[in-house]
């Protein structure tokens, strides 16, 4: 597979100084991120942090109050067709009308995307165990999600955009939608965004991954230098401390006694030097998943 | 205490004990956990360079496809492709144009030097055991030979 | 050691009752202020020609107290919602039927009180308010205890509140006096010990059939399930492959028709429905006059009919009766204009078979009223009692097609502005648009009968002109907004353009044919007939004021 991320190419998401206020609620806050071509990109953050909210900027469905969004570089707003007709789009409450049939609504979907692969859409239906005359009304939430993901992916969209796409679903159903992400990206030039706040997942298949916060984006990294930045370090001191001493670049310590473990980002040779210099003694050095990577910044 | 060498030693044997290996048709199998924070690419160039070592990947079998291991693993074809350059470069695989990957021979010098690493790695884990256990390194050796005297014994027998 | 629980006697009914005003104030609000309005513009619009002899006010005031439960009753059945969300909390059957059954009443009862009291003392109009408030209360408990005891299958509560609905309006009848619908004999005034017990005994039925009913309900068991087949289910073989849209506008078509394009036909066929059934079983005095009036009628009543109907189909995810324009058609790859297009011409082709519906129908009971009873009394209705003669004397043969289309247009009209109303997603507007566009019509109909009475001297010059201007320069800034922004394109714009242009043209000739032509009426009949266009733009706009938010 080629280098994922080619610098030339223009991001396929640009998002820039976006704000948005509802009331008196501010659900985004000067956001800045920009999702390049090809990959997965992963939006993590809590519940309410603004993820559906960034998305529904993406999709045009909220017009930016300050800032630009471009995707495919064009404005969603102004050009509907020409950035939706391209996208994929699965949202977090499976919106789907109730009273069409699956069958009925892969014919009603197809007619708007010129780029509908009906073997394939067939194949997907098989695959994932759809009745073509059942009621969007009858099925259950895994289904419901099995079927808005189909038809996402059936035009074979150059961007997927995925919006909580495992939460109340069962393993089963979060396997199909995961694999979907995968064989998405394998073939060349199709990005896939998503938001989720099931950090696992996203660990797997992610490349590159923003955290947001109470409408600010904290950072934005590649999977690789997130974890290769933030390591748990445990120092053992000469003796028994009460609170440990604050040291440059972490984020949060805990223990007790003479051992204590910092979390810290950024070079883990620095907490170590300045560790030696009071005295302690590296006795570990992990790296951290995911979600202790999000908890500590959060907490941070 | 156990540093990181000794540490990451200790979560390979915890792999090793998980069980990577030959499923049905030959098919490699490995197991990725996103439990424990180690990233998923040194997961997997782990795995295969112990399958490797201990002769369950045979010189010259295939690797699966980077695509096909994506999709199995349900991980970031990326990733997957990053672990077979480490392996690449660490020499136990080689890729063969418009062929795919496969398990180079053993006898190269760099495949051999990569199982003295693994094997010194636990033999480091074991001395480490031993000091925290205060077993003297004498003891530790009169064990192994025990050990290795039994492990021949049966064949002596027949 | 068993924990005892209590609860304060009265507290959990207290808190029902809290919960069902908090769900209802604001749809009792919007009844009642409607019920005054609808009921204050009618008789503020007949006062104008004149004192109602008696008969025609007590069938007047007996269909408004009808339209008024309408309202009333749907009012509290929408507060009252579902027993099924209480089911779990603590309360004894009986408890939860009275809490579900005896607010409502109470609240239907005071509604027409008040309406009624109103009506009274600004129009005189001597409504009786103690009986019929009564026997409000005891048909809403009806229409509960049977909507309850009939389940949740649609069919049954359907097919059970007919029946209700038939027996109560025959015991309002007879209470009455006797006589049917269009002709009472008398106005219920005092209500005798007898009647009073007889409501008491119907509420206390009721009450006794709720009580059931919940008690069926908590248990789970399924009243019974009528499945009536009145669509032949389609049986699809196996590979067989439905065919593909031609285009995403086919597809967004069919989208809305099968949502709502059958909604105004079927309001059509449930009247005729009505009127054939009664025509055959002798229930008029006069049936084929009956018929042909009662068409006319339904051809004036298009109008209001159209505007409420608009207001429902403008609801972009019907089903659910969510008007904001959430993620499914936000995110149809299709220009703002495409989606509402597609609305408008569900709502066109569903005006036009309703229209042709209606068409065939006024030509049916026309040929049979003259078959009966020669060309006069055809003619006297289809003049209005003589009101449109010149048009007729002048026109001949076209006035028929004047009739008929200025039905269409006035069909048309109301449906696709309401629509373009609802479109826009947000709901205080729109219940602002509402209810300041009832007080104008209050204020107009005020204005009219001052102006009748001497009070205010206003050349009718000035108002007709103020109105025609401003409808056009509504119609012409929403042409203008809609294609700054790039929403609607030339064609349109031409397309509106040359519409308005045909409509001004044939209305014209036919004021021309009569022989009228002042400059200000001409005015009038031109800012009104942008109106019928005027959709063509107000409907994008709308909806991208939605889409995008």
């Amino acid at each position: 597979m080629p280098d994922p991320f080619p610098s030339s190419a223009p991001p396929i998401i640009d998002i820039r100084r976006v704000t948005r206020k509802f009331d008196n609620n501010m659900a985004l806050d000067d956001v800045t991120l920009s999702v390049p071509r090809g990959g997965v990109f992963g939006l993590i953050g809590g519940n309410g942090a603004g993820k559906t909210t960034l998305i529904k900027h993406v999709l045009g469905m909220l017009k930016a109050q300050s800032g630009t969004v471009q995707v495919f570089g064009l404005d969603p707003v102004q050009n509907p067709v020409g950035t939706l007709g391209r996208i994929g789009y699965l949202s977090e409450d499976r919106d789907l009308p109730n009273w069409m049939r699956v069958g009925e609504l892969m014919r009603y979907t197809q007619a708007f995307f010129p780029s509908w692969d009906e073997a394939y859409a067939e194949e997907l239906r098989v695959a994932f165990d759809l009745d073509n005359n059942a009621k969007v009304k009858t099925l259950s939430r895994g289904q419901r999600a099995r079927t808005g993901l189909l038809v996402a992916l059936a035009h074979r969209p150059e961007l997927l955009i995925l919006d909580e796409p495992s939460s109340g679903l069962d393993p089963v159903v979060r396997r199909d939608i995961l694999g979907a992400i995968i064989r998405t990206i394998a073939e060349e030039g199709r990005t896939v965004f998503f938001s989720s706040h099931l950090l696992d997942e996203v660990e797997r298949v992610a490349d590159r991954v923003a955290i947001i916060h109470q409408g600010r984006i904290m950072l934005t990294a590649s999977m690789d230098e997130l974890k290769e930045t933030h390591r748990r370090v445990t120092l053992r001191f000469n003796q028994s401390l009460d609170r440990a001493p604050l040291l440059v670049g972490t984020l949060s310590c805990a223990g007790e006694g003479p051992e204590w473990t910092y979390v810290c980002r950024g070079e883990s040779e620095q907490l170590k030097r300045a560790a030696e210099a009071i005295g302690a003694t590296v006795v570990g050095d992990a790296s951290l998943t995911l979600d202790e990577i999000f908890v500590s910044r959060i907490q941070a | 205490m156990l540093d990181s060498r000794q540490a990451t030693c200790i979560i390979e044997l915890v792999q090793v004990l998980r069980g990577p290996g030959l499923g049905e048709n030959g098919f490699v199998q490995i197991h990725i956990s996103t439990n424990d924070g180690v990233p998923i690419y040194v997961q997997i160039v782990n795995q295969v360079k112990y399958l490797v070592a201990s002769g369950r990947l045979a010189a010259g079998a295939e690797l699966p496809p980077i695509r096909v291991l994506a999709e199995r693993l349900i991980i970031n074809p990326n990733t997957v492709a990053r672990a077979y350059r480490e392996l690449e470069s660490a020499g136990v695989v080689e890729k063969r144009r418009t062929a795919g990957t496969y398990v180079s021979d053993q006898g190269s010098p760099l495949a051999r030097r990569e199982r003295v690493r693994i094997l010194t790695g636990r033999i480091d884990a074991l001395l480490a055991e031993a000091r925290q256990m205060d077993i003297g390194f004498d003891d530790v050796v009169k064990l192994a030979q025990q050990r290795h005297a039994a492990m021949q014994g049966p064949s002596h027998e027949e | 050691m068993k924990a005892k629980v209590t609860i304060r006697r009265g507290v959990v009914a207290k808190t029902l009752l809290w919960e069902f005003w908090r769900r209802g104030w604001l749809h009792f609000l919007i009844a009642q202020v409607a019920n005054l309005g609808v009921s204050s513009i009618v008789y503020a619009s007949l006062v104008r020609s004149g004192p109602l002899d008696v008969e025609t006010g007590r069938t007047l005031h007996v269909v408004l107290l009808w339209i008024g439960f309408a309202a009333s009753g749907g009012a509290a059945l929408a507060a009252h919602g579902e027993p099924v969300r209480f089911f779990h909390l603590p309360v004894s059957n009986a408890g939860l039927a009275a809490t579900m059954l005896f607010p409502g009443m109470v609240v239907v009862a005071a509604m027409y009180s008040i309406t009624a009291g109103l009506l009274n003392a600004l129009f005189g109009v001597a409504w009786p308010v103690a009986g019929p408030a009564l026997f409000l209360a005891a048909a809403l408990g009806a229409v509960q205890a049977s909507a309850t005891a009939a389940g949740t299958n649609r069919q049954a509560r359907l097919a059970a509140w007919c029946l209700v609905g038939f027996l109560f309006e025959r015991w309002l009848c007879a209470l009455y006096g006797g006589g049917d619908l269009l002709s009472l004999k008398a106005t219920w005034v005092t209500v005798t010990g007898r009647e009073l017990f007889l409501i008491g005994t119907v509420v206390g039925i009721e009450f006794l059939v709720m009580m059931r009913s919940i008690a069926r309900e908590r248990r789970g068991d399924v009243a019974l399930v009528l499945r009536i087949p009145w669509r032949p289910k389609r049986r699809r073989a196996k590979g067989d492959h439905l065919s593909r849209f031609r285009s995403s506008a086919t597809a967004q078509f069919w989208f809305e028709w099968k949502q709502k394009g059958l909604i105004l036909p079927a309001i059509f066929a449930v009247f005729a429905a009505f009127m054939i059934v009664g025509y055959v079983l002798n229930q008029f005095d006069n049936g084929e006059y009956e018929l042909l009036h009662a068409c006319l009628g339904f051809g004036i009543g298009l109008a209001p009919i159209a505007l409420v109907a608009g207001l429902v189909l403008g609801h972009v995810d019907l089903p659910r009766r969510n008007a904001d324009c959430d993620s499914f058609l936000a995110v149809r790859p299709a220009t703002t204009a495409a989606l509402s297009g597609a609305l408008l011409k569900t709502e066109f082709a569903s005006v036009l078979i309703t229209w042709g519906f209606w068409c065939a129908a006024m030509a049916g009971s026309t040929t049979l009223l003259y078959a009966d009873q020669g060309s006069e009394p055809v003619l006297d209705l289809w003049t209005h009692h003589g009101e449109a003669a010149p048009y007729l004397n002048v026109m001949g043969g076209w006035y028929a097609a004047l009739v008929a289309g200025t039905c269409l247009v006035t069909t048309w009209t109301p449906l696709a502005l309401a629509t373009s109303l609802v479109l826009t997603g947000r709901q205080r507007l729109l219940i602002a648009v509402v209810a300041s566009g009832l007080a104008v019509m209050l204020l107009c109909l005020m204005f009219s009968v001052w102006r009748a009475e001497g009070r205010l001297v206003v050349a009718d010059a000035i108002w007709q002109c103020v109105v025609g201007i401003a409808a056009g320069i509504m119609t012409v800034s929403a042409f203008v907004m809609a294609a700054r922004r790039g929403l609607i394109g030339w064609p349109t714009c031409g397309a509106a353009l040359a519409g308005w242009m045909t409509l001004c043209g044939l209305a014209g000739s036919a004021r021309l044919l009569v022989g009228s032509l002042e400059p200000a009426p001409l005015v009038l009949t031109a800012g009104l007939l942008a109106l019928p266009v005027a959709p063509l733009a107000a409907a994008p706009l709308a909806l991208a004021w939605n889409r995008h938010r």
